[in-house]
């Protein structure tokens, strides 16, 4: 079962991601990271196990935006689902942050509901699965 | 250029709490002012958190929460308890501010204003205070809510920038950071 990576400079909102995941019926094992760089080493080292990465934009160190970008110009990283959970919600962040990475899986703007992370995860993780 | 504080945006902030914890947020009162500079307020036992505004206008955020319904606001976000404040209950204040500012930003881009958020920082203590700009505009409200009441100060100084937000450049060099090692871990893994 592959493992989800939530990436998030907030404990309480790595929790919150972490508890509607396993809410939603999904046993994978999650993996946390509290910056951009913690989750680079972390997708580096384990990213054959990864199916799944749900990614904060501000973050301190380095954003998720320059996460994703990066991801992208990696060719056995590319294709790697990310999903941007972020504040910023505005039509031009959400251009800009596929631009970043064209394979972007999702955007989910917070405040959200745990359907609406569920709905955007679960076909993700189904076929990760 | 002035900024528009609208119904439709205050209501935004009061749904907030709703998606967050799950409670409702009664606004009791919004003033919008100008203050002068002698003019402060003093708080007591509270959780404080500020998160900056630049871009077309700067200004900053800041959430006043009694530190007894900080508890109540983050035990609710993560299904917890807490007795008194932790670390925890700071990040979790920091979020609700974080998102809160988000929605501001939202606005502001409806409104064809181009703002940038910073990172949120918060502060315990037994007697903040806010000491006020006389070139800021003020919206201030408050709110009750079933865990106790709350206050968002919104400060915006509408004076407008020449510098625009760095936004579209700073990436481009972090991302070839981030490129670089990825780069360095691929190669040694050889994958």
């Amino acid at each position: 079962m592959k493992k989800i990576l939530v990436v998030d400079d907030s404990s309480v909102q790595r929790k919150m991601i972490i508890q509607i995941i396993k809410s939603a019926g999904f046993s994978n094992p999650t993996l946390e990271a509290e910056d951009g760089v913690k989750a680079i080493e972390i997708i580096g080292n384990d990213f054959q196990d990864i199916g799944l990465v749900l990614c904060d934009w501000n973050m301190p160190n380095m954003t998720g935006i320059e996460v994703v970008g990066a991801l992208a110009k990696i060719p056995p990283l590319a294709t790697l689902p990310v999903v941007m959970v972020t504040t910023e919600g505005t039509e031009a962040k959400i251009s800009e942050a596929k631009r970043a990475n064209p394979n972007l899986a999702g955007y989910v703007t917070k405040p959200f509901t745990p359907d609406r992370l569920k709905e955007t995860i679960s076909p993700i993780l189904a076929k990760a699965n | 250029m002035a900024i528009e504080i609208n119904q439709a945006f205050i209501e935004k902030m009061s749904g907030i709490m709703e998606k967050m914890v799950g409670d409702s947020l009664l606004p009791m009162g919004i003033t919008v002012s100008r203050k002068n500079a002698t003019e402060h307020v003093n708080f007591q036992d509270v959780v404080f958190c500020s998160i900056g505004i630049t871009g077309a206008f700067n200004g900053n955020l800041s959430i006043v929460i009694p530190q007894k319904t900080a508890c109540s606001f983050v035990g609710k976000m993560i299904g917890m308890s807490f007795e008194q404040v932790t670390d925890d209950v700071l990040d979790g204040c920091r979020e609700i501010t974080n998102m809160v500012a988000g929605v501001i930003k939202m606005e502001m881009a409806a409104q064809s204003v181009d703002i940038n958020i910073g990172l949120p920082t918060s502060m315990i203590g037994h007697g903040l205070r806010i000491r006020f700009n006389p070139a800021d505009k003020y919206v201030h409200q408050q709110y009750t809510t079933s865990e106790g009441d709350l206050e968002v100060y919104l400060a915006l100084n509408e004076q407008e920038t020449s510098a625009q937000p760095s936004a579209e450049k700073k990436p481009a060099v972090a991302v070839d950071a981030a490129t670089a090692l990825l780069n360095k871990i691929k190669n040694s893994k050889n994958f």
